[in-house]
Order: C-alpha cells, then structure tokens, then sequence
C-alpha cells in the first residue's frame, strides 16, 4: 500500500486534484440530497378502506372485512401481516409486507381481491380505497382553514374539492380529506310530521327524486342542414329547483316535494369538529408519502399557497401550522452544529499536543474532504441527509482525526530524528499503514451487525452505520495520499524551522515566540509530568500484576452490577413541545357533547401550561368524513366520544414530559369516566410507534369474543396497578350504546310490509339515502357534483317517541304504519370497534410508561402475563406487541452484535499478529470499556437504548484500535529482547501521547453529541454518552490492565520470546 | 517474572513511596467516592420508583362522579299522529232542482241555527204549484155546481114525492129519486177532487221552502261548493255538496292506536297536542272513548279524544300529534342515561357502596326520555348511582368519588 504514498510523493498534483473534486461532489451532493428527519422507513404498508355508511361494526367485521381478509390470505403474496379495524360505517384494512417486497405488484394483487369479493358483499357498497405508504408516511404540515364569513360546510367545500386537488401535485405529498368542518351536499330535509300528514314515506320521496333528477342524455336531431344536440331538462340547474318536483298526485292535488322536505345546500349530520383554539376551523393534513424529504414538501405546498389563495375568497384565512420543517431544520442544523463543534474542539486538541499549527491544519482539512467523500457516496447510496447520516459524520469527526492525527504524528516524530521530509514521510507512512488498517477493519467490522438490525431500527441505524464506515474509508484514503502530499509542502517548512532543535522523540522545550506556544510549551512539561506519574504507576501495576488484574476486574464485574439499575428503552425520549392528548369520552357519547368536555378540558389545560409557553391548542373531535383519513391516522379513534388535542408550546416551554405528568394526575380526576392518552406528538416518536397509539400493546387474540373480553379486562385491572404504567386503557368498547328495533315480521306482513320495508325506511331516516339510492346534482357553475342525500334532520328525531312514529309505508299499504306499532325497541350494549389480526379477533390493551423505563414495565406485564397464563380461554392466546417488541428484537439483535463485534475483531487481530495470544490480550481492555458504559450511562442517568447500545458496539472498535497499537508496540520490544514487563512498561510510556490523543479525540469529538444541544439532540445523546463513558475507563484499561496483562501472560517468554513475532510494524 | 523485572518493579516500588501513598489515598477516595455514586444512584433510582409506585397506584384508582335518583314525573308520554274532526260536522246538499239564485254566507262563516245560507230559483217547481192551485180552484167551482145541481135535484125529488099519489106516476117518482142520489155522490167526489189538489198544492209549497237553504246547527260555514247560476240537483248523488257546516266549539281527535302501544289507553285520559302550525303551543284533549276493537286491516284501535276548541285555532281534518300522558308505575326513579352500563346480559348501573365499594345492580327501564331515563326498579331513591361509569368498572372495585351531580331537568 506504500505505492500510493509514493505517488503522491511523486506526483503531488493527482492528489490535491482529487481533494478539490471530492470537496465539489461533496458540496454539490450537500446542496442536493434530500434533506429529512429520518432516513427513509420503507416498510411498506397497503390501506384498503371499505365505506358502507351506516353499517354497524360488528356487520361491518362480520359481512366485509373478514371476507375480504380471507380472499386477500390467499391471494396476494409476502404479507408480513394484516391488521383491521371495523367501524361503525368504515372498515380498515391494513397489510404490512415484508421488507424488499415488490410494492406495484402487491398492490395490484390487493386491488384484484378487492374487486373479487366486492360482488359477496352488501348490495350497493362501493370498491374500496386502496392506499400505499410507509412508515415515513407522517403528518408533516396543516393548513388550517377558518373563516369569520364562510359558514363551516364551505371551509371543507373549498379545503376537499378547490385546495386539495391543487395541493396533490406537489412531489411526496399526501393529502386525505380535510378534518372537521361540514361537508356541502344536496341536503333534502324530511319532515316527519309533513310526511304523516301527507300519508308519505321517505322511500317515496326517494322513488320521486330518482324519478325526476335523472342524468340521461336525450341525443341529436338533424333537422335541415345541422345536426342539433338535444337537451333536455332531466336534472335542475337550481338546487332550488328539486323542491318543485312533483311527488304524488292526491285527491286531485298534487304533492311536491317542498310540501314534505326542504331541498337546500346542506350538510349531513357532522361527525368531525376540529378546533383551532376554540374556534371551529377545517384542517387539512399533509402527509409525507415516497421518498420525498419534508422539507421539500412543505417548500412545496408554500410555494403554491399564494397562488390558490388568489383563488379563495378573501375572508378565508389559510394558516399553516404543525410545521415540522421548523423542527426538522433545527435537527439537521443541531447534528451540524454538534459536527463543527467536534471539529473545533478536537483541532484545538490537535494543535495542543502536537504544538504546530501546519499540523493541525493539515487534519483540518483532512476531516472535512472525509465527510464530503462520505456524503457524496451516501447520495449515490440513495440516502438522504438526515439526523442519523450527519450524527454518523458527527461520530465519525473522533476517528477521522485519529487516522489523520496518527499519520502526521508519526511523520513529525521522524522528523524530529532528524530525516529529510520525503524519507520522513514514507517512513511514517510505512510505519503506520498496518496498523492504521487494522484500526480501520476493526472499526468496519463493528458494523456490521448493525447492517443485520431489522425492523424500524434497522432503517434507522444502517445509514448511520454507512455513514461512519463511508467516513473512516475516505479518512483512511485521504490519510495515505492528500495527507503526505500537504505534509510534503506544508511540514519541510517546519522542518527547516525547528529540525535542529528537535532532539528527542518529541519536541524539545523552545524558546517562546508568542503566547501560543508558551501555553504549548507549558503544556508539554506538564504532559512530561504526567507520563513520568503514569510511568510509576503503571510500574507499580506491573510489580504486583495478579493484585492489579485481579483488582482490575472485580472493579469492572462490580461496575457491571449497575446495568440492572439503568433501565431500558428503545430510543431516548424526544421533547418537541407538542402534547398530543387522545380523549375517549363515555362510549357512545355524542360529537356535541365531547366538543363541550374537549372546552372544559382545554380550560384545565390551559390552567395547567402557562399561557406564555402555550402557543396553541388544535382539537380534532369525532370521526373523520373520509375514510381515507382513517387509514392514515393511528389515533385509535374509533367515534364521536374520541378527541385528539394537540397541545403545541412555544419555544420557551418548560420540559413536556412534566406537563404530560402533570395533566395525567390531574385530568382523570376531574373527568370521570373520560379516559385521556398522551400519544407520540413529535415527528420522531410517531415514526418509530409506526401505527400504533401507544409503546405497549398486549393483544388477546381469539374467537371467544365474550370470554375474550373477560379475560382482557382481568388483564387491564392488573396491569393497570403495574409501576409506572400509565394511559391503560381497552382499545375495544363493547358497551357503545345501541338502540335494538326488533320487527314482529308476522305483524309487519299482516299489515302489508316486509323487513325491507322497514329497513329502507329506517335507513332513510337515520343515515341518509346516499348509500342505498346515490344520486348527484352538478353545480354548473364550479363543476362539482354534490349528492343529494334525503335525510330526516337529526333534531327532528331526538327521542325514542320519534323513533316510535318513524312511518312506514309501501306500495301496498294505504296508510303509513308506524315503527313503534311493529316493533319492540330497547336499549342494549353493541361493539364500538371491532379489530382484527391476522384475520382473527383481537383486543388491544394499550399503556405507556411514565417515570420508569420501558423495559421493565415491559417485565412487569410480561409478570401479569405468566401469571394469568392459567386464565387465557381455550384457543387465545396472548401477544404483546408495539415498541415493546421491537425493541426486544432489537436488544437482542444489538446483544448478539456486540457480542460478535468481539469475536470479528479478535479473528481480524489474530490474523493481523498470527497469534491467539496477543489479540486476546488486547480485546481485554473491552470489559472495561463495557464498564465505562455502564457507569457513565448511571452517572448521567441515561437508559439503556438503541443509540446506547450502538455506541457500546462503536466502542468496541475505537477501544480495539487503542489497544492494538500498545500491545504491537509491546511485541517488537520483545522481539528486541526486553522482557515482558519493560516491554510492557515502555509500550505504555511512549504509546501514551497517540493512545491519549485518540481517546480525547474521540471524547472531545462525543461531547456535543453527548450534550444533547440540539434541537432533537436527545435522541443521540446516549450514543455519544456511551462512546465518552466506555473511552474513559477502556482508555485507563489501555494504559495500565492490558500492560499488566500482557505482562503476566508473557511472563514465561522472558528477555528471550519463544515465538518469532512478525511485527507488523517495522522498527526501526 | 524474570530478575530484570523484579527489579524494575523494586525500582517502582521503593522509588516513589509518597506516589504510593498517594495512590493508596486516591484509590481509597475513588472507591469511596464510585460506591458513594453508585449508592446515590440506587437510592435515587429506588425512590423514583417507590413515588413512581404510589403515583400509579393513585392513577389506578379509578375516579368517579355520583347521582342521585331523583323521583320521575307520574306520568309517561306516548306520542302518535291523529286527525282533528268537528265535534258536528254536515254537508249540505240541495233537496230541489234548480240554479242557485243567491248565496249568504261564504267559507269560514260563523252561522246560526236556522240562518239562510242561500235561495235556489226554481222556476219549475214555482210552475207547477200554480198549476195545481189552478186545479184545486177548479174543483172547489166543481164543488159549487154540484151543491146547486145536488140541491136542484132535491127540490124536484120532494116536490114530486110530496104530490098527491096518482098525480104522479111511481116511475116519475123513483127516476127523480135517483137524480137527487147521484147529485149526491157527484159533490161528494167534487169534495174530494178539492182535497187532493189540495194536498198536491201542499207539497209543492213545502218544496218551495227547500229553496231555502239553511243552517242545520250553529257553526262555521267550512265548505261552499256553489255559486250563484250553478244547476242545483237535488239529492247527494251528483256533485259535492253546496255547504259544509262544523260545530267546532269542541272538536274530536282520532287516533290509530297501534295494538302494541293500546293497553293504558282509557277513556278519560289526559293528552296534549301538538299541531304543526303552532309549533309553540299545546291544546289539552282527553280520551272520550275507543272503538274497544282492533281494526283489521291496520291492526290499530280507534280512540276519540275530545278538545275544547273556544278561539277555533283547532281546525277541522287537520294533523296533530298527540302526548297521551299515560300513567307510569309509582316509584319510577330518574337517572341520567349516561349512568347506564350498557353490558352484555342486560342492562345495569354501578352503585356505591358504604366504602365507596361499586356494586352492579341489574335495573329495569321505563321509557327512554333522552338525556334521563325512567328506572322501574333496581335502585332506590338514596342511592349514590355513578354517572359516566368507565368501561372496566367491576363489582367490588374501590373507586375514589369526586362529587355529586344531579340530573339535568328536561
């Protein structure tokens, strides 16, 4: 590999050519990667969504979904698995896929099964929805509508058919339905009382609209010489217009339908409010679909805002809030930030210890062409620039430094001898490249299992993985060619300066010049006091070396005692400001009384969070018009008793997990009966919940419905006493309340009705005529067809009275008959919600944590579990899932891996020493870097999590490289003949300098990161804390236990070493 | 360990003994001060768990806010369509041919008993009473001539009977004997003639008096479906009727009563009504009588109720909706619905206990009135009901109580 310097020794030009053309790509791939919070999660998911209004949830399960989950198990391939939700009226089918899947084919494939079962279904239901997305696919913007002239059914008419198909040619954008608001239809109002009196039913007015509103074409006539378009007048151009369509012809009169209904633009029964602090608005989401980034995204919807405005009317205001470009700005800026301040902070370092400043430029320079080669090839990779991509640059700054610190250190200590630069070069090259190899494979090799993580945490923390190892790479090229190529220029300067003073191994007390180099120079004495300190006690170490060792490592098992009490979570928590609070009022609970809870709930809120930190509070109430809504939002609304509140606090809030504390102490007690969640509000969190509304889920999966629930609300009592468990709550609500009409059929048939009879006229009268008999009415003027749905307004029919006198008539009756006459009607218990998984039926038992870590409430329920393990009925069985899983998967993926991050790195150094011996001795310094972690994690109070862990498993590599180095530098003593304790003795006292240099490198590089001074900056923070913590104490056991080690195991060797060491640094 | 080494680690050890006593300080201090830290740490850790502890403990007990039954309103309402009648109501037809000649009283006009509605010109009925006026004089100058011819007859009859025998012949005598009888029964049928005629001029006088129309009973005039020139027939068989006239001082309400809803429906029970067109009034009616039968076709039972009706803002074939207040059982008690426990196995409430322990009690509903509803039984009127019941509420669970509401009058 020496060739190399040779050329740029040579031909110096290639090089700096190759510096300037790295430093371009990199700059132009900066400017053009997408820039995002996270990488792309591409677990691909399908949503199919069925619409049948009006459907209860149990037909809804039970007559569409289950079918259609069937058909979809057998005929579409690579489903991970399927989830489904059944409403009341809608019906959500979500299939996860395994990763890598085709997605195009799978999504014809469902779109196939859908059309297959559509015909086994109720009569009159339409194709489903069928929508495709990722985990990415999160709420990135709002724009919420509002208005102080446009009444409500307006702000959706404009958001739904004016703004959103506007919106949808922006790239990655998608946009469902708006939220809250009334949705503009063709309303016929039916009066009850109207229609009695007029001996008329709501099927008549229906059978008199389908009649009259017709959309037929007449045709042509040729008539002379031209051809003549035929119009004729089958549907009115006025709405107002309906209401003279003739209904029926009685004692010579004839009926229309203005004498028994009102036709006006109106609007169904609402079944959405949303709130923009208090005032009642209509919100619209956009989402991130694709591989867009956010910010283009939301760029792309600002930029287009002005000019739909020009298209609104003026006294409706669009306002954008729920911006996370905001915050995913203020991440990328922080891992920057965090990026530079490792760069100054570890080049001040630099110039410290090796007190010259063309040195120090030199790496300088160094480290930044290593991150642009790195980020050119991550956007040739197809990664985007995010929090994990710049965090494994931030990481990487430690490490880069090392390689550029080690090589330019070595080129000055041969100075120093006094060589010639070129000589001096090659020789402090040659010197180091195999080891510097080695340091670099082992650092690799550290990552590879994380290239194995699977699931969310996998997308996560490979791109972070190749990041680092895309770094050290280009570091490591850079380090052979552009390295000695501006040592050639900048350092024979130097030489000719100070090469007559330089006399020993480093540089020499001189005369002061500037203050600079006093400090420096007063900094070198000190340095040669603590090495003369370090020399005693590493000699007193190796003077008793079964104590020290033994000492050593009771020390680091005792330390290990610790790990229990550090707690485990899968990713630290994020403080964005937001509180997303899930409201679930009484089951059944009306839209217009859980609007009246959400005010009262915002005032204690508001007494809660001070208003100078609150900076506004959004309420999404009720279930959403579309169903397309429903399969994008993880909620767990499943009702007009449901209420998301989304609490968003000004820069200057205090810390949001204590108002979370504080509002779960306080709401529940004030609001019997209601039950409040706090949900993932942030970017970050909902992205690693991925569709679910809480960390821990516990499932009772199985066909035993009644039983089922028993068992689950045994369940729900015991864990809800667990420690530190918080928001428990059942997903599923069995006792929504049902209003039971049971028709004596033998009565109904006596008198001349059927059931159908009935049904169609209940359906009329209590959902609408839009499903069984759709007809549509066209706004000549805006272009949209609105239905016209025929309805009894809701506060005509409030009370069961109401009920009783629904009229019921058919062709073959004169005289309506009335509902109460044929039935019996009482109140009864029904399913609000009806889920399954995997085509089976489940309940969901939903918790968060709070105070305590997630692991070990995991424990705990995991204790409930096996102790009503007895209980489960026959042909249950019991799952828990959500964060809990995944971050089971991934500990124990992550365990394994560094685990095998050992053993790799062992198998490399021994076939780098060709001994079995030395590399053992040099991965002993691992433990106590395992200790580091754990100490430091406990000191600082940080839980285990997925970032700790990776930076355990990075640890692992940086230690390894310290250790490397002492432990060959200890052998080719040995190979000149001292034995193995001076060996050991002078290895430690002259790696000292590199082997500190690399670690406060690496330290100093960690500190912003481990700081946590971003934006966001929480979710790295333990990896930087794990890196600093298990550098400290491996550096300790660098320095004076692998010595010891290495001492006592080669004891036997002597002066004389049995074994022939094939050094791989050649001394000289 | 070879020589060299020992003696460097002599070296070591007797070079610095100050070093050593410092190492000794510090490793003594460093232990201290990691179990200190480690200590620290525990101990913290440990009482955020136990706080962590009693804040979920405290969390896990449910909250709840209590009512109390109130007493229920005696009566419960049953609400179904009925059609309002007059209290009398007839439609007046014509009993003579004709053209109407003049009408006196329009739509909506308050008529008296016996009032002239309107005059039909009947020309040939006017002809033919004149006609047998004439034949009823005649006949009376019939009567005339055969008195004098009767009495002509008489005279002869005498004057010949009275002569001496043999003046006259016994033949002349009996022929003038039979002139007087049939004079006799010639005036004798005159008398009758007149009679007859007479009684034909009776009727035709009696007929005139239909010409007349008039007003059977006091009320409104609600239907005039002539006008003055139209061709009257007489008889209910061509056309509608000229008037319709209604008592309406009190009216009469049908009802269809479906058969399932008929059992409190008595005579003498109280209902309102509520008419379209004064959505903010009600009228009192009570049930008068039912038919006591089911109707067939319709399975219903006809039931009449009677309503004042003084200002007449009751109008006749309107629609009203009727409230019978029917009785409710005596100690129906009233609770929000929202304390309901909608639960398989039928329906139940959680009531508190002393100890704020939750039982479920199964209850009975009366009917459902919206916001509250009637409980037959299962609670009494001093129980603490829970309102908003959570989901999971068991029974023996120890709840905490927040405070007392009651239910919202309505």
């Amino acid at each position: 590999m020496l060739w190399i310097v040779q050329v740029a020794l040579r031909r110096p030009y290639t090089f700096i050519v190759l510096a300037i053309v790295i430093a371009l790509f990199g700059g132009l791939s900066a400017l053009r990667m997408p820039t995002d919070i996270f990488p792309n999660i591409n677990i691909p998911v399908v949503s199919v969504v069925w619409t049948y209004t009006g459907l209860l949830p149990s037909d809804m399960s039970g007559r569409v979904i289950y079918y259609y989950e069937r058909t979809l198990s057998a005929q579409v391939a690579d489903i991970e698995h399927m989830e489904s939700e059944s409403l009341s009226g809608y019906g959500v089918v979500k299939i996860f896929f395994h990763p890598g899947v085709n997605i195009a084919s799978s999504l014809a494939q469902v779109t196939a099964a859908s059309q297959t079962v559509l015909k086994l279904l109720p009569p009159g239901i339409t194709p489903p929805v069928v929508l495709s997305y990722n985990a990415s696919s999160v709420p990135v913007l709002q724009l919420a509508l509002s208005s102080d002239k446009l009444p409500q059914m307006r702000l959706f008419d404009y958001g739904q058919n004016f703004i959103r198909p506007q919106l949808a040619t922006v790239e990655g954008s998608a946009i469902p339905s708006p939220y809250g608001g009334k949705i503009l239809q063709a309303q016929v109002d039916l009066d009850q009382r109207a229609m009695q009196a007029e001996g008329v039913s709501a099927e008549d007015v229906l059978r008199a609209i389908s009649a009259q509103n017709l959309i037929l074409p007449a045709g042509d006539e040729k008539i002379g010489d031209f051809d003549w378009n035929v119009a004729l007048n089958a549907s009115p151009i006025q709405l107002d217009h309906l209401n003279d369509l003739p209904l029926k012809k009685a004692n010579g009169t004839v009926i229309y339908l203005r004498d028994v209904s009102y036709v006006h633009h109106g609007f169904p029964p609402q079944t959405n409010i949303v709130r923009v602090d208090g005032g009642k608005a209509v919100l619209m989401t956009i989402l991130k679909s694709g591989t867009a980034s956010t910010l283009k995204i939301i760029e792309g919807v600002k930029a287009l805002l002005p000019r739909i405005e020009k298209g609104l009317p003026p006294s409706l205001k669009v306002d954008a809030v729920g911006d996370q470009s905001v915050f995913v700005k203020a991440a990328v800026t922080g891992v920057i930030r965090e990026a530079g301040m490792a760069a100054a902070l570890v080049g001040g370092m630099i110039l410290l210890f090796l007190g010259s400043w063309r040195s120090t430029v030199v790496i300088l320079i160094e480290i930044p062409l290593a991150m642009m080669f790195a980020l050119t090839a991550l956007s040739a990779l197809g990664e985007t620039m995010n929090v994990m991509t710049l965090g494994g640059l931030a990481l990487a700054v430690g490490i880069l430094v090392d390689d550029g610190t080690v090589t330019i250190e070595n080129i000055n200590w041969h100075l120093d001898q006094g060589k010639a630069i070129e000589p001096a070069i090659l020789d402090g090259a040659r010197q180091i490249v195999v080891p510097a190899f080695v340091t670099l494979l082992c650092l690799c090799i550290v990552f590879v299992p994380m290239f194995q993580l699977g699931g969310v945490a996998g997308y996560l923390f490979r791109p972070m993985a190749e990041a680092v190892v895309l770094a050290l790479i280009g570091s490591f090229t850079l380090s052979r060619t552009l390295v000695p190529t501006m040592a050639r220029y900048l350092l024979a300067g130097q030489q000719e300066k100070h090469a007559p003073e330089s006399h020993t191994e480093q540089q020499a007390p001189r005369r002061s010049r500037n203050p600079l180099k006093r400090f420096q120079q007063g900094f070198e004495a000190g340095f040669e006091k603590v090495r003369d300190v370090y020399r005693a006690l590493l000699s007193l170490a190796l003077g008793h070396p079964r104590t020290f060792i033994a000492g050593f490592l009771i020390c680091v098992v005792l330390s290990f005692g610790l790990a229990p009490f550090l707690g485990e979570n899968f990713f630290p928590a994020v403080d964005a400001g937001q509180i997303l609070m899930h409201v679930r009022a009484q089951p059944g609970t009306r839209i217009e009384e859980t609007a009246r809870q959400c005010d009262l709930i915002e005032q204690s809120v508001r007494r809660i969070i001070p208003p100078d930190q609150l900076h506004n509070i959004v309420d999404n109430i009720g279930l959403p018009f579309s169903g397309i809504n429903m399969a994008y939002a993880n909620t767990g609304t499943i009702g007009p008793e449901d209420a998301d509140v989304l609490i968003s606090l000004n820069a200057n809030h205090g810390p949001t997990a204590s108002f979370v504390k504080q509002l779960r102490g306080t709401l529940p007690g004030q609001f019997p009966g209601t039950t409040f969640a706090f949900l993932p509000a942030d970017i970050t969190s909902q992205i690693l919940n991925f569709g679910l509304p809480a960390p821990i889920d516990v499932q009772v999966i199985g066909n035993n419905e009644d039983a089922n629930y028993a068992y689950a609300t045994d369940l729900y009592k015991r864990i809800r006493r667990l420690s530190g468990i918080a928001d428990t709550r059942i997903q599923q609500t069995f006792s929504y309340p049902q209003i039971n009409v049971d028709v004596d059929r033998s009565l109904a048939r006596l008198v001349g009705l059927s059931q159908r009879d009935v049904a169609d006229s209940l359906l009329v009268t209590l959902s609408g005529s839009s499903q069984i008999k759709p007809n549509f009415w066209l706004d000549t003027r805006t272009g949209v067809s609105y239905p016209i749905v025929a309805q009894m307004p809701q506060y005509r029919i409030d009370n069961l009275s109401d009920l009783d006198n629904v009229p019921i008539t058919s062709s073959h009756t004169r005289s309506p008959q009335f509902l109460g006459g044929l039935a019996n009607i009482e109140p009864g218990p029904s399913a609000g919600l009806v889920s399954h998984y995997d085509v089976e039926p489940v309940m969901d038992i939903y918790a968060a944590v709070q105070g305590r870590d997630l692991g070990a409430v995991a424990r705990d329920v995991q204790r409930v579990l096996n102790q009503t393990a007895k209980k489960v009925p026959p042909g249950s069985y019991v799952a828990v899932r959500g964060q809990v899983q995944t971050m089971k998967t991934a500990y124990s993926q992550l365990y394994f891996g560094l685990a095998g991050a050992i053993v790799l790195i062992y198998l490399v150094i021994v076939v780098n020493f060709q001994s079995w011996t030395d590399p053992f001795i040099i991965i002993t310094a691992l433990p106590g870097a395992l200790a580091g972690i754990v100490w430091m994690l406990f000191l600082t109070g940080t839980t285990l999590s997925v970032p700790a862990l990776t930076g355990a498993i990075m640890c692992m590599g940086i230690a390894t490289a310290n250790s490397i180095l002492l432990v060959s530098f200890a052998r080719e003593r040995m190979g000149e003949g001292a034995d193995s304790t001076a060996a050991a003795l002078d290895a430690g006292t002259i790696r000292l300098r590199p082997v500190l240099m690399t670690a406060l490198a690496m330290i100093i590089g960690m500190l912003p990161m481990a700081f946590a001074l971003g934006e966001g900056g929480e979710q790295n923070a333990p990896l930087g804390r794990a890196v600093i913590g298990g550098l400290l104490v491996a550096t300790i056991a660098t320095l004076f236990f692998v010595p010891s080690v290495f001492a006592f195991l080669h004891r036997r060797h002597g002066a004389n070493p049995a074994e022939t060491t094939s050094s791989p640094r050649p001394t000289e | 360990m070879t020589a060299e080494a020992r003696k460097m680690n002599r070296h070591g050890d007797t070079a610095s003994p100050r070093l050593r006593r410092n190492l000794r300080l510090a490793g003594v201090a460093a232990i201290i001060l990691a179990v200190g830290a480690a200590a620290i740490g525990i101990v913290g850790r440990h009482r955020n768990e136990t706080q962590v502890r009693q804040w979920t403990e405290k969390e896990a007990t449910p909250t709840v806010s209590t009512v109390t039954p109130q007493r229920g309103p005696a009566t419960r309402t049953l609400i179904l369509p009925g059609t309002i009648q007059a209290w009398y109501e007839a439609p007046i037809y014509a009993r003579v041919d004709g053209y109407l000649k003049n009408w006196y009283y329009d739509y909506g006009a308050q008529v008296k008993k016996g009032a002239l509605l309107a005059e039909i010109d009947t020309p040939d009925l006017d002809a033919a009473l004149a006609a047998a006026k004439g034949r009823l004089n005649s006949a009376k100058s019939v009567v005339g001539v055969r008195q004098a011819q009767m009495e002509f007859a008489k005279t002869t009859y005498d004057r010949w009977r009275g002569s001496p025998r043999g003046v006259v012949s016994i033949q002349e005598l009996e022929s003038k004997k039979a002139d007087y009888r049939s004079a006799v029964a010639d005036l004798t049928a005159a008398i009758a003639n007149v009679t007859a005629d007479q009684g034909n001029v009776d009727r035709l006088e009696a007929l005139e008096g239909f010409k007349r129309i008039i007003a059977p009973f006091d009320g409104i005039v609600t239907a005039r479906e002539t006008d003055i020139g139209a061709l009257i027939n007489a008889g209910s068989g061509h056309g509608p009727e000229l008037f319709r006239v209604a008592d309406v001082h009190e009216m009469r309400i049908y009802v269809d009563v479906p058969q399932q809803m008929s059992a409190g429906v008595k005579s003498g029970l109280p209902a309102t009504l509520h008419l379209p067109q004064y959505p903010r009034k009600t009228f009192t009616a009570t049930v008068a009588t039912t038919s006591q039968a089911i109707q067939q076709a319709s399975r219903t039972l006809l039931v009449e109720l009677h309503a004042d009706n003084p200002v007449g803002e009751l109008q006749v074939g309107s629609y009203a909706e009727v409230h019978f207040h029917l009785e409710a059982g005596a100690d129906v008690l009233r609770i929000p619905t929202s304390a309901l426990l909608f639960r398989k196995g039928g329906l139940k409430v959680a009531v508190l206990g002393p100890d704020n322990k939750v039982e479920l009690r199964h209850v009975e509903l009366g009917r459902d009135l919206g916001t509250n509803v009637d409980v037959l039984s299962g609670i009494s009127p001093t129980d603490r009901v829970i309102n908003h019941p959570p989901d999971s509420l068991a029974e023996g669970e120890i709840v905490n109580v927040t405070g007392e509401s009651h239910p919202p009058p309505d």
